[in-house]
């Protein structure tokens, strides 16, 4: 267990318990320290304690139990101000540490709270029950603060219980309409005491505050007055934690880009406004790059020596190879893989070694075939040497297995020279022991921190406007060449679709229901009618027609809603 | 995305020396750069013919094992025994499990030296597989074929060119043909005027076996290897199969990967190679622990290798090419490194360094060590001197050399001393022992202390 005075000292010393080992400490501890200053008291405490401590859960008994508590609490007050002794309130209150079992900290609490209480009232008389009811539920809050920075402290263990009892926590839930004058008071009271109790008392408030959060706010925020006065770094952290942890639901944040009240760019003005940006921390990058390029004498040596390279970190490094390239290789034959490129293959890359490199004019069966004839060559011919560069080893198009497999047979060559880029957090997982020891790969960090423009220049940005004004264009085009009867047909399948937007499970409208309803606004006047329009409108994939479960045609117009919307509008203008 | 660069056809000189990569960095000292490439790719080579040396001695015995048990094999089969007993486990084709342990990487070594041997001693007929070029039974025949026909060329050289010119796509893949070709090659071999053909058929016997390796056994698709091993064991009678399986994890795999019906085909023995820690100590021993290799490893990078050995990948061929690495990095990044090498050589390089070389020498920590630690007047002479300082370090480079020539062993007696104390607070290995030396003085470790307590 966790002692204030402990804390403050800064020698910190926390022991995880059992119940009952709490139950005899408290036990003991109370009566030891409480008998140094007044014997009788301790005796009427230590009654109690054995008296509690065979408290059945039968409730009617413990609120007679209570009761005689109270009355002993009277007498103890009484007791401790007749010995005219100068315990300090805080001195008592500050060992009083219990934790665990619902009973236990109840009682313990209780106990610790007397010589408090005795302090601030008035010592003449006896604490009633109503008086004591509040100033209880303070206490809890102190307990429940020990239980804080007990899970704090255990929460680098990395197990994590909710060690606060459960009657506890009930009761901190049920609204307390004390509680709040009774922080205050605390409040006020600790502003007489010393500084130790100081810093427990705002804790204490914190404590108040925290888990008034976690219980769905059903207490009102106490004022923390006296936690702004006292800044502890302790309390702090409970803070933190408790506002790390007070939800358990994740909130997402819903500020998308559907949201945003501009309108999406197109791809040109995105470029132009990007290329404004300044480019921050230029100085130090130029730096960084220089470093790396201080190191392609040495990339050449281990090329040379029969090590591959690969290139990693943050940041594109095209640009970094590119110099290499220029500056190292121009008098030797290279290759230039743009893995990047959305179409690249391995056969491509196979190809333009034996149909560029080698001068073979012939087809080849399948890669692993080209492959063989590659490593025939080269292996033939001594003199031949090819130093390969490949941005983006990791993309979409050449992280396959097969695609690796022969890369890395391609690079075991002596005579072929690979450099590669990877940017993929987990591209090394591409690679299993046999490729690894194929690559034969000399890492290399080279952060860059330069945007990845080439390298995205074939991917949609999301703040660009995506193809839609395309598809619209399309669709009035199409529409336009038709005859009025398909234009209707198409609108009622659109107002239709439209109307199910919400629905996730809308699976477009069924066949016959499209034909009953173009029947009715006079569109067709046959099945076989309909069927003609609707050949018509797929030819042009303004359609898409899907069979159910049940095998009912149902049809759906492949275009997102809201070109969908902005059609009608247009149409309706139109009209 | 691929775009090939040449250089203009006026422009194209001999391509980059791997010599001239390593002079590119600093061209004023020359002469230096030089001998040190040559230094180090003469280290090189040793080490490697080293460790390729002490990796055929290891694998020694299991291929004597394998050879012999590949000639008992098929001997029924040389014998034409009619008996019933060999004529029910004629169904069988007799195999090799080659249980080779996890360390993937060095397993292509080990099978290339096998073929090798088996090539030598057995027969020509050997194919190796491998399960990626085989996804299924037809390109797995394919590429048997292939081999086996090519080897055939390659190993007799003969001038019968209607074999060459037999291209092996155009042959019909099949066991019938397979078994055609060989009964043709043996006829010929057989039919060849003795005299001639002596010395190559006292090697391989009338009718040498074909030998299947498996490379990665638990890679290939069950299929294909059911396949292969049903279809085979037909044509058993006509063609002496042997396969020998590469294992890398237990043999267990062979029964979960097939059916009994389809193991039960297979006469199945078992063959353990060394593991790889033996083979990874083997190694350190005869590269580290001897002061037959001026270069020597420092505490924290043989800790690194030993551990991406121990905790990663088993590669005693990554800890090769780490090992390579290394000395390559230090011959290229130290200038001085030019005195890596035997000490005769190392004396006489002393007395040709240049002034720059001499001043390198005094910013080394270590010599600035030894500076501090002598007489002022010395120490004038040290720093001023090049003479006086080559004479000095050709001292201190025959003392390094008498140390290293004692310490290693030293260090064995230390070790058999202390590897058999309860707990091994030194170690089990040496390498640890070696480690904890290059660490620090070993003898004011605790560890030293506890070891000396036990021992008495």
């Amino acid at each position: 267990m966790s002692r204030p005075e402990g804390k403050v000292s800064g020698a910190l010393e926390v022991k995880f318990v059992p119940d009952e080992d709490v139950l005899k400490h408290i036990a003991d501890d109370t009566g030891i320290k409480v008998r140094k200053d007044k014997t009788q008291l301790t005796v009427s405490v230590k009654r109690f304690v054995k008296k509690l401590e065979n408290i059945s859960d039968d409730e009617a008994q413990e609120i007679l139990q209570e009761k005689n508590y109270v009355a002993a609490l009277g007498i103890c007050a009484q007791d401790s101000m007749g010995n005219g002794s100068s315990v300090s309130g805080g001195e008592v209150y500050s060992f009083q540490t219990p934790k665990r079992s619902t009973k236990m900290a109840e009682l313990a609490s209780e106990l610790a709270q007397t010589p408090g209480q005795s302090v601030a009232t008035d010592n003449s008389e006896c604490p009633e029950k109503t008086a004591k009811t509040p100033q209880s539920s303070s206490k809890y809050m102190f307990i429940l603060l020990i239980h804080v920075f007990s899970l704090l402290l255990q929460s680098k263990r990395k197990e994590f219980v909710s060690t606060t009892p459960y009657r506890l926590r009930k009761r901190l839930a049920a609204p307390d309409p004390y509680l709040e004058s009774e922080s205050e008071y605390s409040a006020s009271c600790s502003g007489e005491e010393d500084e130790e109790d100081q810093k427990e008392v705002s804790t204490v408030l914190s404590g108040q505050k925290t888990p008034a959060k976690t219980k769905a706010a059903s207490t009102p925020p106490p004022r923390n007055t006296l936690t702004k006065k006292i800044k502890d770094k302790m309390s702090n952290l409970v803070e933190e934690y408790f506002e790390a942890h007070s939800s358990s639901k994740v909130l997402t944040s819903d500020r998308t880009l559907q949201k945003l009240q501009k309108r999406r760019l197109n791809q040109q003005t995105l470029h132009d406004l990007l290329k404004k940006a300044p480019l921050a921390y230029a100085a130090e990058i130029k730096e960084l790059n220089q470093q790396h390029e201080s190191l392609f004498s040495k990339w050449m040596l281990q090329l040379h020596l029969g090590f591959n390279i690969v290139l990693y970190g943050l940041g594109s490094k095209r640009d970094l190879l590119e110099k290499f390239r220029t500056s190292v290789l121009q008098d030797s034959v290279h290759l230039v893989v743009n893995g990047y490129f959305p179409s690249i293959t391995v056969r491509s890359i196979l190809s333009s070694i034996t149909e560029e490199v080698l001068d073979h004019i012939g087809t080849f069966r399948s890669p692993l075939d080209q492959l063989e004839f590659i490593i025939k060559r080269f292996k033939e011919d001594s003199s031949l040497e090819l130093y390969v560069l490949i941005h983006n080893l990791d993309s979409q198009m050449l992280r396959g297995e097969r695609s690796q497999q022969i890369l890395a047979q391609l690079s075991s060559l002596p005579s072929i020279y690979l450099i590669a880029s990877i940017d993929h957090i987990n591209a090394p997982l591409m690679w299993d022991q046999a490729k690894l020891s194929l690559y034969n790969w000399l890492w290399y960090e080279t952060t860059t921190f330069s945007p990845y423009v080439e390298e995205t220049s074939y991917e949609n940005s999301l703040l660009v406007q995506q193809s839609g004004s395309l598809a619209l264009s399309s669709l009035t085009h199409v529409l336009r060449s038709l005859t009025l009867n398909a234009r209707g047909i198409f609108r009622l399948l659109a107002q239709y679709q439209l109307e199910n937007k919400g629905n996730p499970s809308y699976a477009g409208l069924s066949f016959q229901d499209f034909y009953q309803q173009c029947r009715e606004a006079f569109l067709v006047n046959s099945d076989l009618t309909l069927r003609a329009q609707l050949t018509e409108f797929r030819d042009h994939k303004l359609i898409r027609t899907k069979r159910g479960a049940d095998g009912v045609e149902y049809l759906l117009i492949p275009v997102d809603d809201c070109t969908l919307t902005d059609f009608l509008e247009k149409e309706d203008e139109d009209v | 995305g691929c775009f090939v660069f040449k250089p203009s056809p006026k422009k194209r000189r001999v391509s980059h020396k791997t010599a001239n990569v390593f002079r590119q960095r600093d061209g004023n000292n020359s002469e230096d750069t030089e001998l040190r490439f040559v230094t180090c790719q003469s280290l090189w080579n040793q080490i490697k013919s080293e460790t390729e040396q002490i990796q055929e001695d290891l694998n020694k015995q299991l291929f004597d094992t394998l050879v012999s048990f590949l000639r008992r094999s098929h001997s029924e089969f040389q014998e034409k025994t009619t008996e019933w007993t060999c004529r029910m486990k004629s169904r069988e084709i007799p195999t090799a499990a080659l249980v080779l342990g996890v360390n993937v990487t060095d397993h292509d070594l080990t099978f290339r030296s096998l073929s090798e041997v088996l090539q030598n001693n057995i027969t020509p007929y050997v194919a190796l597989l491998e399960a990626k070029d085989c996804p299924g039974i037809k390109n797995l025949m394919q590429k048997l074929m292939g081999q086996l026909m090519n080897c055939y060329i390659d190993v007799d050289s003969l001038e019968d060119e209607d074999y060459v010119q037999v291209s092996q796509n155009r042959i019909r893949c099949s066991m019938t043909s397979l078994i055609s070709w060989y009964e043709g090659v043996t006829m010929k071999k057989n039919s060849e005027t003795p005299s001639k053909k002596r010395t190559s058929s006292s090697r391989h016997c009338q009718s040498p076996p074909v030998v299947v390796i498996f490379k990665d056994m638990e890679s290939f698709t069950t299929k294909v290897l059911q396949d292969f091993i049903v279809i085979s064991s037909q044509h058993i009678r006509e063609l002496p199969l042997v396969l020998i399986f590469g294992i890398a994890t237990s043999p267990m795999i062979i029964h979960s990967l097939l059916p009994h019906s389809v193991s039960s085909l297979l006469c199945i023995e078992l063959f353990q190679s060394l593991s790889c820690k033996d083979h990874l100590s083997t190694i350190i021993e005869k590269l580290l622990l001897t002061a037959q290799f001026p270069f020597k490893l420092g505490e924290k990078v043989l800790q690194v290798l030993i551990n991406i050995f121990l905790y990663h990948d088993f590669s005693v061929q990554n800890f090769i090419k780490g090992f390579q690495l290394c000395i390559v990095e230090h011959f290229y990044s130290q200038p001085l490194s030019v005195l890596c090498c035997q000490l005769v050589d190392a004396k006489k390089r002393v007395n040709s360094l240049s002034h720059d070389q001499c001043e390198n020498i005094r910013r080394l920590p270590s010599f600035r060590r030894y500076v501090e630690g002598q007489v002022s007047e010395k120490q004038i002479a040290l720093l001023t001197a090049d003479n006086f300082l080559k004479e000095t370090v050709q001292k201190l480079l025959e003392d390094l050399h008498v140390y290293h020539e004692n310490y290693v062993p030293v260090l064995r007696c230390l070790h058999v001393f202390t590897s058999s104390l309860p707990k091994y607070p030194l170690g089990k290995q040496i390498r640890e022992l070696h480690c904890a030396c290059l660490e620090n003085q070993v003898w004011e470790t605790e560890e030293y202390e506890s070891s000396l307590q036990l021992a008495r």
